[in-house]
């Protein structure tokens, strides 16, 4: 406040002034202040809600297939991206020495590499790995027809670690050392990249991409190209890191600020069945129970993620196993032979038999219907698909041979049951190994006598092993024009024909081998309409109208098989199914739900946990006792009485 | 707070609750102390509590010091090495980065 004493009227206007400009400078401020935020919020409207601008600059790709990480307990192997996406200058790569613009004399790196599919080699791929400064990320485009030239991302030795071909068990046959199994391998899906590697299909987008390369990036005649530059921007960062250890530990730490998942196990569901009904809650070995093991496999696998037909590798197997089921069904409802027989169809085996490992520990464990005392014998399909003149292999281990006369009698069973037949099967006629099969981690377990039934004789005749080219185009799968859907559905291929047979020979291997009559085999013949419809499902479009008619729907009703009641004159129940519109509904109290547990609306008992409830008499000396018998000596008579206490 | 018009026991005894605060670890506590009363223990004219900040001032800094020392080395190796030591290095982190080791 000025003073009234000292001040000329001069210095009071000045101090008024000065009193007011500060007054409207504050003002000033705060609505300069205002008005920004006001701006600013409208240009991030204007931003998130229109997008124009983002519109005019990016262009999305629609089709993208990533290659994921994968962790194991040693290694990763897969691709990675960095949290905000690589971003890489756009090169369509022409061939093996126009790498060299990308590795060295190129001038705008980090470059996004886009290769056509016959580049997309391993000597390729290792160059780019090695000169991952310069490389953003790499995008395949993926024909529309397979390439003439076979090859297989896989390892050439699958699973060879955890089959039962050890130093131990057998140190000439260890690590593939007589037969190379899948020799087109380049193990390129085992390989660790630290940048994002993308597929995309033949389609517009990818000409789009091709266009903008040429009008932006192209060095045409020695000019260097200028910036603006077309580039590509992928996102799949990765999570998870190191090994399994590592990353299922930091799933579960505790005290960390952001607890959040960062991999998960890999795994799914075995499926399996047995021709006479085997009680599942009795677990363990099962008296009196032989059962012969009819195994295929469910799953393969390629370089991308999600990408998986295993048309050959996979589908051809279990589709003749399924078929020679189907096959089964009078024959094991007529005439049921003494063994069972046990369908098991196993996930996961192409990473190191994760189904059929854990169906072996389970039975080891005594957690599964029957026990691995209760199997007589294995007959594993395995990839059935390509069989060239119509001949079939019958694979099996050398080493458990020797012991057993009944890997004898089961080939000759299979030779017996392919007579007759448009199919000859045989042995490989040397010292062999067991390819990768389900069938060799039941044997890490037991000597089981077994057969592994495959359409090559030593290495894969599959040039597109666990690969996104092994599709139906590779099995030859081919309708005629103009058909529908639904009538290509019912057309029987030739190559369901060839299934066909194979799919008989296992329907009548396992008959006789499970002890049924040879007379009835003539009757035992697998279905060609059944098998054209399978494989139509798996490899051509699983939307189709017979599948459709399998799946449940509980929209309106759930079903029971009930017990029903013991007729007259007999003891047996005879049980049917029930159609029931009744529903359980949940009733536990909304209070636990909202976490409400001081809640005055709902009710919020809660009952405690025990350990061990129980009860026991026995005599007791008296208290003074208990405190005076060290300092006094007691009477006889009491420690007499005392130590005369009966254990209750 | 203005020191100039503090009187000088006050200073002193500021001066000495800082550098005994400073000892349940709180180096920041040192760091204030330096920084606020350096003017006053070796820049203005002498006075008789001076002699008692100066040594306040002195011990605070070479506590300081030490903890820089110490922190500055314990964060530049747990950054450095918290990928290779596994398990204590993740059960010693409150964020652990997703993606990289």
């Amino acid at each position: 406040m000025p003073n009234q004493e000292d001040g000329s009227a001069v210095e009071q206007m000045a101090l008024l002034l000065s009193c007011y400009i500060s007054f409207l400078a504050r003002t000033v401020v705060k609505v300069l202040f205002v008005c920004v935020c006001v701006c600013v919020y409208f240009i991030f409207l204007a931003g998130v809600g229109c997008n124009s601008v983002e519109k005019k600059i990016y262009v999305n790709l629609n089709y993208t297939v990533p290659c994921v990480r994968l962790l194991n307990a040693t290694h990763q192997i897969g691709c990675q991206s960095h949290l905000s996406g690589n971003v890489g200058v756009l090169h369509v790569l022409e061939s093996e020495e126009n790498l060299d613009w990308v590795l060295h004399s190129g001038l705008t790196p980090p470059y996004l590499v886009i290769l056509e599919s016959s580049l997309f080699t391993r000597s390729i791929m290792m160059k780019l790995k090695n000169g991952s400064s310069r490389v953003a990320g790499v995008a395949v485009v993926t024909p529309n027809a397979n390439p003439s030239q076979g090859t297989s991302p896989h390892t050439s030795c699958p699973n060879e670690n955890t089959g039962v071909y050890t130093e131990n068990y057998d140190p000439t046959m260890a690590r593939c050392n007589v037969t190379v199994w899948n020799p087109l391998g380049t193990g390129l899906s085992y390989e660790e990249f630290d940048f994002p590697i993308f597929a995309m299909k033949e389609d517009n987008d990818t000409q789009v991409i091709r266009q903008c390369y040429m009008d932006h990036n192209r060095a045409g005649n020695g000019s260097t190209p200028q910036y603006p530059l077309c580039a590509m921007q992928l996102y799949s960062h990765m999570s998870a890191v190191t090994d399994t250890a590592t990353c299922m530990r930091r799933n579960n730490i505790n005290f960390s600020l952001s607890p959040e998942m960062v991999c998960d196990p890999l795994s799914d569901f075995n499926v399996w069945a047995s021709t006479r009904p085997l009680n599942n809650t009795a677990k363990g070995h099962k008296e009196g129970e032989s059962v012969v093991l009819a195994a295929a496999r469910l799953d393969s696998r390629s370089f991308f993620f999600d990408i998986a037909p295993g048309a050959e590798s996979g589908v051809s197997g279990f589709v003749a196993l399924l078929a020679a089921a189907h096959a089964l069904r009078n024959a094991t409802q007529e005439a049921p032979p003494p063994r069972n027989i046990l369908y098991a169809f196993f996930h996961g085996e192409t990473f190191d038999y994760i189904g059929s490992s854990r169906m072996v520990y389970d039975m080891e464990k005594n957690n599964f219907a029957v026990d691995l005392d209760n199997i007589h014998s294995v007959l594993e399909v395995g990839q059935v698909g390509l069989h060239a003149e119509s001949r079939l292999w019958l694979h099996s281990d050398p080493v458990s041979r020797k012991n057993s006369s009944v890997n004898e009698e089961l080939i000759l069973r299979l030779q017996s049951a392919a007579s007759g037949l448009n199919v000859s099967v045989e042995e490989p006629g040397f010292s062999q190994p067991l390819p990768p099969s389900s069938f060799q981690r039941f044997l890490r377990a037991r000597p089981i006598p077994g057969v592994v039934i495959e359409d090559h004789r030593s290495a894969f005749t599959n040039s597109f092993y666990e690969s996104m080219y092994d599709n139906a185009e590779y099995l030859n799968i081919s309708y005629p024009p103009d058909l529908t859907p639904d009538e290509q559905l019912e057309y029987v291929t030739d190559t369901a024909k060839a299934l066909t047979e194979v799919a008989t020979v296992v329907a009548r291997t396992l008959y006789i081998q499970a002890g049924g009559a040879e007379s009835r085999l003539g009757s035992i013949n697998a279905d060609p309409q059944m098998v054209t419809r399978i494989l139509y499902g798996f490899l051509v479009r699983s939307n189709n109208s017979w599948f459709q008619q399998l799946i449940p729907s509980d929209l309106m009703y759930s079903y029971l098989w009930v017990q029903g009641a013991a007729p007259p004159n007999s003891t047996e129940r005879v049980g049917f199914c029930m159609r029931s519109a009744a529903r359980l509904s949940k009733a536990l109290s909304p209070a636990f739900d909202l976490h409400e547990y001081t809640s005055k609306d709902y009710s919020t008992w809660t009952e405690s946990r025990w350990k061990t409830i129980k009860g026991r008499i026995f005599l007791v000396a008296s208290h003074e006792l208990e405190v005076n018998f060290w300092a006094s000596p007691a009477p006889r008579r009491l420690l007499g009485g005392a130590s005369f206490c009966p254990p209750l | 707070m203005n020191l100039e018009r503090v009187p000088n026991e006050e200073k002193l005894t500021l001066c000495r609750k800082y550098y005994l605060g400073g000892y349940a670890f709180l180096p920041f506590l040192w760091l204030v102390n330096v920084v606020w009363f350096f003017k006053e223990a070796f820049m203005k004219p002498v006075y008789t509590e001076q002699l008692q900040i100066k040594k306040y001032v002195k011990r605070s800094a070479l506590g300081l010091l030490l903890w820089v020392t110490v922190l500055t080395t314990w964060i530049t190796i747990f950054q450095r090495f918290r990928a290779e030591w596994g398990e204590v290095g993740d059960y010693l982190s409150f964020t652990i980065p997703l993606g990289i080791p």
